[in-house]
C-alpha cells in the first residue's frame, strides 16, 4: 500500500553531490535490520534468563520448604539430640553434624529405645532399660578418673560397665577390688570401689531412670545391657 | 510480519525528510571535514531504522534525529581516526569537555549545528529560556576556543 506509494524512498531526496541518498538508505535498512534482530535476540535471551532465574529461585525455595532450609536443620538436631549423647560420653554436643549422626542411627540398634526408656521408666514397664541408664550414669564419673591414670584401668571399666548386671561383669570388679587394696595405688581402689556400686545399682537404681539428665549414655553398652536384662 | 511491513513503509515515507535533516546537521557539525558527514548520516539513519518503533511514536521524530545526529557526530569526533585533521577534532573535544552535559548538548545544537532556540528546545525536551541560559554559560566557558572553526565568540551576540 504505502510501500507502493513510496517505491523508492531516496527518489525524492535532494542531497548535495557527494551524498547518495540511495546508498544511505540501503545502508540504513540493512544495518538497521541486522541490529534490530540482534537487539530482539538479546531481549529474548534476557527475558528467558530472567524467567529461569525466577523459576529456579522459586523451585529452590519450594524444595527447602520456604524457610531456607532451617526447618531441615531443626529436624536433624531434634532427632539427634537424644542419640548423639548416647554414642560418646565426651562429645555431648554431638547434634551439630548430620553425617555422624545419620550413620550411627543405622548401626546403633534403633533410635526409639533411648526415648522410650525414659518414658517407660516412669511407667515401670521396662525396668531393664531404666537400670541401664542409671548404671551408666553412675559409671560415668568412674571412667574419667580411670582415663587420667593409665590405660590399664580403662579397659577394666569398659568391660565392667556392660556387664554390671550380674554374671560376667561381677568377676572383674572383685579383681579390681582385690588389686585395688594393693599398696600400689590407692586412688585406683577409690575408683574401683564404684564398680561395686554398679553391681548394686541395677537394683537400687530402678527408681532413678526418671532423671532426664542421664540422657547422654554410650550407645555400645546399652544394647548389651538390654540383651542381658532380657535374658 | 504485517507490522514490519507497515513499519518499513512508514520509515520509507519519513526517510526523505529525516535524512535531509540529518545531513544538514552533520554537515554543519563537520564543516571542517566533509568526509565524515556521509558516514555520520548513514549511521544516524541506521540507528533510526533500528529503533523506528520508538522513533515513530516520538513526539518529534525530527528532533530525535537531530539529537541522534549530534551524538553520532560527537562519537565520530572523539574517534579521532575518523577525521582528517585530528588536531582540530582534539581541540573541539577538549573545549566541549569543559562543559557540563546539558551545556554541551545545547552548545553543539546551537553553535555547532546552527539550530535555533526553538528547534534546540524541542529536540532536547526543554524550554527556550533554559536553552538560552545554558547556551550563554557554555559560550562563556568555551572562551572563544571554537571561534576559528565555528565562529563562536566569547562576546555576547549583538
Amino acid at each position: 500500500m504505502t510501500e507502493h506509494e513510496h517505491p523508492d524512498p531516496w527518489a525524492d531526496v535532494s542531497l548535495p553531490p557527494p551524498f547518495d541518498a540511495r546508498e544511505i538508505y540501503e545502508y540504513a535498512t540493512s544495518v538497521g535490520a541486522q541490529r534490530r534482530g540482534e537487539r530482539r535476540r538479546r531481549q529474548v535471551v534476557l527475558t528467558i534468563s530472567g524467567l529461569l532465574v525466577v523459576a529456579l529461585t522459586g523451585a529452590g525455595i519450594g524444595l527447602t520448604g520456604g524457610d531456607g532450609g532451617e526447618t531441615s536443620i531443626q529436624v536433624a538436631t531434634q532427632a539427634s539430640i537424644p542419640r548423639a549423647p548416647a554414642r560418646s560420653k565426651e562429645t555431648v554436643p554431638a547434634p551439630r553434624r548430620r553425617g555422624q549422626e545419620s550413620a550411627p542411627r543405622k548401626s546403633a540398634a534403633r533410635p526409639a529405645p533411648p526415648r522410650t526408656s525414659q518414658c517407660n521408666g516412669h511407667a515401670g514397664v521396662t525396668s531393664s532399660s531404666a537400670a541401664r541408664l542409671t548404671a551408666f550414669h553412675s559409671v560415668r564419673p568412674l571412667d574419667n578418673p580411670h582415663d587420667t591414670t593409665t590405660t590399664a584401668p580403662v579397659p577394666e571399666t569398659t568391660t565392667t560397665t556392660p556387664p554390671p548386671p550380674e554374671t560376667t561383669t561381677t568377676p572383674p570388679p572383685p579383681e579390681t577390688t582385690t588389686t585395688a587394696p594393693a599398696p600400689v595405688t590407692t586412688p585406683t581402689t577409690r575408683r574401683t570401689t564404684p564398680p561395686t556400686r554398679i553391681g548394686v545399682s541395677p537394683e537400687t537404681v530402678l527408681p532413678q531412670p526418671a532423671v532426664p539428665g542421664s540422657g547422654p549414655v554410650s550407645p555400645s553398652p546399652s544394647p548389651s545391657v538390654r540383651r542381658r536384662t532380657r535374658c | 510480519m504485517r507490522g514490519d511491513e507497515q513499519s518499513r513503509s512508514e520509515f520509507d515515507a519519513s526517510f526523505p525528510g529525516l535524512v535531509t535533516v540529518a545531513c544538514d546537521a552533520a554537515r554543519r557539525f563537520f564543516r571542517f571535514d566533509e568526509s565524515v558527514v556521509r558516514n555520520a548520516v548513514a549511521e544516524t539513519m541506521a540507528q533510526a531504522f533500528e529503533r523506528w518503533e520508538r522513533v515513530r511514536r516520538h513526539d518529534d521524530p525530527t528532533g530525535w534525529v537531530i539529537v541522534r545526529t549530534k551524538d553520532v557526530c560527537l562519537e565520530f569526533l572523539r574517534a579521532k581516526s575518523e577525521t582528517e585533521d585530528p588536531a582540530i577534532s582534539g581541540n573541539i573535544v577538549d573545549t566541549l569537555d569543559r562543559l557540563s552535559k546539558r551545556q554541551r548538548d545545547v552548545a553543539v545544537l546551537r553553535y555547532l549545528m546552527d539550530c535555533d532556540e526553538a528547534t534546540t528546545a524541542v529536540a532536547l525536551g526543554t524550554t527556550e529560556s533554559k536553552v538560552r541560559t545554558r547556551a550563554e554559560r557554555a559560550r562563556h566557558r568555551m572562551r572563544g576556543d571554537l571561534e576559528r572553526v565555528y565562529g563562536v565568540t566569547d562576546e555576547a551576540p549583538v
